[in-house]
């Protein structure tokens, strides 16, 4: 035990020392918080801009849409940029642009494309949004057809006030219970969706993966420049745990600084227990850069499988993308990669 | 000028027999990011498409009418995005309900058809399960909607009806019906011309597959940076050294070093590039535009080896480090991975100057457009760049000896 102590002691006063270690951490949390800061666009986003070009009329039917009670947001833009810059960033699902013309189109009721439609190739949700905006138009819209069709109906000298008394009547009948609707009624079901392996991790994921980088760095030193004259003189097993405890040491202040980051990015959870979980992961990590080292003894096959393997811990274990969720053959390999028994244990 | 042909070709021959012992590993690299770009484009557009919900219609049998305008409504692309109708009956409709089979049922009553028609609104009762879904609360949506526009036509004609009664009509109850109702109808059918519809990317204006797949290219080539850092060992500044007597000086052997290394990659960029075109044609992604995309990444590859150049050449043994650290934050903040609009605006501002972010767009442009001067401009001015800051630390070396 007091061996192992002196090991840990000597080995952490080493690394302490070395300000390239100091930048690395400096650099992961960079990193984690780049990460923290990107959205993804939401599958679920009901949020649907508007820029009124027209006048009037599209200020109305702004303000309705905005008081509606549907799924869908409605909210107007403040400039046709701003609109298509929220629609790219994933923060509106859609948006649409009342060109100039709009009432005035509807009067000659020559309807051809007098409103912009802007969507982006992530919107899933736009013949719904497209339904919505049209029902509340066309609500507005059934004033100026009536008002079009009145002379047919009506003789001339009756025809202004029936108009009139027709618009209020259709505004009545369209807020009364006297039209169609349909009745919504709900059964108890016991089958609830599963839960598809969607859940992402991408700050753990980052530090998780520079940490292996970095030990497998150090592993890449102790196959380039062989032992040193202390481990030399060990047995087997004393080499083993050394080497197990130099990678573990080697690696304890980006794993501390890992720990900080979370709690600053408000991922982490008790401080303890993230600390446990990371002591593990160093373990796991370590064991696994020593297998590394044990088979790969040539230098130049050794760094030059350090990317693939940071990458394939960077694609498969679900730290941006869950490939698991659409390749469930992911799952199993996850677990034997040092990030994806990381991310598995959160 | 011979001096400085022979030892170029020196240092490429040394080079390339050095390329084996990386080969493989630029190979499984190869393999690895172009499977993890292609799975993030597809989870992206998978992303795209809703997840449809089944749903009952409980019609009775001699409702043949309502069945008619259940298959018109089904095939409208609103309804079909979001949902799949399969016809049952009223209790099976329960049953799917309780047990999963179904997310909702529309269940139609006896004579419904005939209770429109003669201007009874028997209200369709629509079932859901007790627990919420997002795909459930968006068919409820398209149900209110869908209902409104009835309920509008409705309104209209009620309103009509109403009028007609204290003014008068001109033409008889059913002729006025007739009008509003149809006007009303074609307006509801033909909705959708009032809308000109127009869709941006994210992924710029060659779609979600060939973004990554040039991504993929770029991303092998930067990680391929890793496996030159033979190229500047202690050795190699001795070497240097001895060659100045020879008159080598410092800017003809940081160009050597820069020409070798590019070179070498331009290779590895042109078997990328067949890859590329192989697996687009197999899969049915992309065509590329071979020959001057392997023609036009050779400045591609000179600037990105003018990077590495100037990494090595001042990062020494830690060169490799701030290298792969490199990589890892343009590929970050370039949009390789994740594109830049989702970015924060601070990242996409050191995006904007990322030489990554760049070397994509034209990558892009060659590959499936037509590539802007511009872009070979920039990257020969970031070669002869590298080439001068890598012989300023010669330079600056020989001052102070």
């Amino acid at each position: 035990m007091e061996k192992r102590l002196i090991w840990i002691g000597a080995l952490l006063k080493i690394r302490l020392k070395k300000p390239v270690l100091w930048i690395q951490a400096a650099v992961m949390l960079i990193l984690m918080w780049m990460v923290s800061s990107t959205v993804l666009p939401n599958q679920e986003n009901t949020y649907v801009l508007i820029y009124n070009e027209d006048g009037f009329f599209g200020e109305q039917l702004i303000e309705h849409l905005e008081q509606g009670y549907g799924e869908f947001i409605f909210q107007e833009a403040g400039s046709p940029q701003e609109l298509r810059g929220e629609i790219l960033a994933g923060h509106a699902e859609c948006g649409f642009i009342l060109e100039k013309g709009l009432e005035e189109g509807l009067q000659r009721e020559e309807t051809k494309e007098l409103i912009l439609f802007i969507c982006s190739d992530m919107s899933n949700k736009a013949s719904s949004v497209l339904e919505t905006f049209y029902q509340e138009l066309f609500s507005m819209y059934s004033t100026i057809l009536l008002e079009h069709r009145a002379p047919q109906l009506f003789h001339q000298e009756v025809l202004k006030d029936a108009l009139t008394f027709m618009k209020e009547r259709n505004e009545y009948y369209k807020k009364s219970e006297k039209v169609f609707d349909v009745t919504y009624e709900y059964v108890d079901s016991v089958q609830e969706k599963q839960q598809e392996e969607k859940d992402v991790f991408p700050i753990r994921g980052i530090a998780a993966s520079m940490i292996l980088l970095h030990m497998m760095l150090v592993g890449g030193e102790a196959v380039s420049s062989g032992r040193s004259a202390y481990e030399k003189n060990l047995r087997i097993w004393e080499k083993r745990e050394f080497l197990f405890w130099k990678y573990v040491i080697s690696s304890i202040i980006l794993a501390a600084a890992a720990i900080i980051g979370f709690q600053i990015l408000e991922v982490g959870g008790n401080l303890i227990i993230e600390s446990v979980k990371m002591m593990v992961f160093l373990g796991i990590t370590s064991l696994w850069v020593i297998l590394l080292g044990t088979w790969l003894k040539k230098e130049a096959v050794y760094y030059g499988c350090i990317c693939p393997i940071l990458v394939v811990n960077l694609l498969f274990p679900p730290v941006f993308f869950s490939i698991a969720a659409y390749i469930p053959a992911v799952r199993w390999l996850n677990f034997l990669l040092p990030v994806g028994i990381y991310l598995k244990i959160q | 000028m011979r001096q400085f042909a022979t030892y170029f070709l020196l240092e490429l021959k040394k080079d390339i027999r050095m390329l084996p012992w990386f080969f493989g590993s630029i190979l499984l690299l190869t393999v690895l990011v172009f499977s993890g770009t292609m799975a993030i484009s597809q989870i992206f557009l998978k992303g795209q498409v809703f997840d449809a919900i089944t749903v009952d219609m409980a019609v009775p049998d001699h409702e043949t009418k309502v069945k008619l305008i259940a298959d018109v409504l089904s095939n409208m692309e609103s309804v079909k995005n979001i949902c799949r109708f399969q016809y049952t009956t009223e209790e099976e409709a329960h049953i799917h309900i309780e047990n999963g089979e179904a997310d909702a049922a529309i269940i139609v009553g006896e004579h419904f058809y005939k209770d429109m028609e003669n201007g009874k609104n028997t209200p369709a009762i629509i079932l859901f399960p007790s627990y919420d879904i997002f795909e459930n609360r968006m068919f409820r949506q398209l149900i209110t909607d869908g209902v409104s526009l009835i309920q509008t036509t409705e309104a209209a004609v009620y309103a009509a009806t109403d009028a007609g009664k204290i003014y008068g009509l001109k033409v008889s109850k059913k002729e006025m019906e007739d009008l509003i109702f149809f006007s009303y109808i074609e307006k509801a059918f033909f909705r959708g011309e009032i809308f000109q519809k127009h869709v941006i990317s994210a992924a710029g204006e060659y779609g979600f597959l060939p973004y990554y797949g040039v991504s993929g290219l770029m991303i092998c080539l930067l990680m391929c940076g890793l496996n030159f850092s033979f190229m500047y060992g202690k050795r190699e500044e001795v070497i240097a050294e001895k060659l100045r007597i020879y008159g080598i000086g410092n800017i003809k052997s940081s160009a050597v070093k820069l020409l070798a290394m590019g070179l070498i990659l331009w290779i590895i960029g042109m078997i990328l590039l067949c890859l590329l075109q192989i697996a687009g044609k197999l899969l049915n992604f992309w065509e590329i535009n071979l020959g001057s995309a392997m023609i036009g990444i050779l400045p591609v590859s000179l600037s990105i080896s003018a990077l590495f150049h100037v990494v090595y050449t001042y990062g020494r043994r830690a060169g490799g480090v701030i290298l792969f650290f490199l990589n890892i934050g343009m590929v970050l903040c370039s949009g390789a991975i994740i594109p830049v609009s989702y970015l924060p605006k601070t990242i996409q501002m050191a995006g904007a100057i990322s030489p990554l972010s760049y070397w994509e767009l034209h990558g892009a442009q060659l590959c499936f457009g037509i590539p802007e001067g511009k872009w070979f401009l920039l990257e020969g001015v970031i070669t002869l760049g590298g080439i001068i800051i890598g012989a300023l630390k010669g330079c600056y070396k020989w001052k102070k000896d």
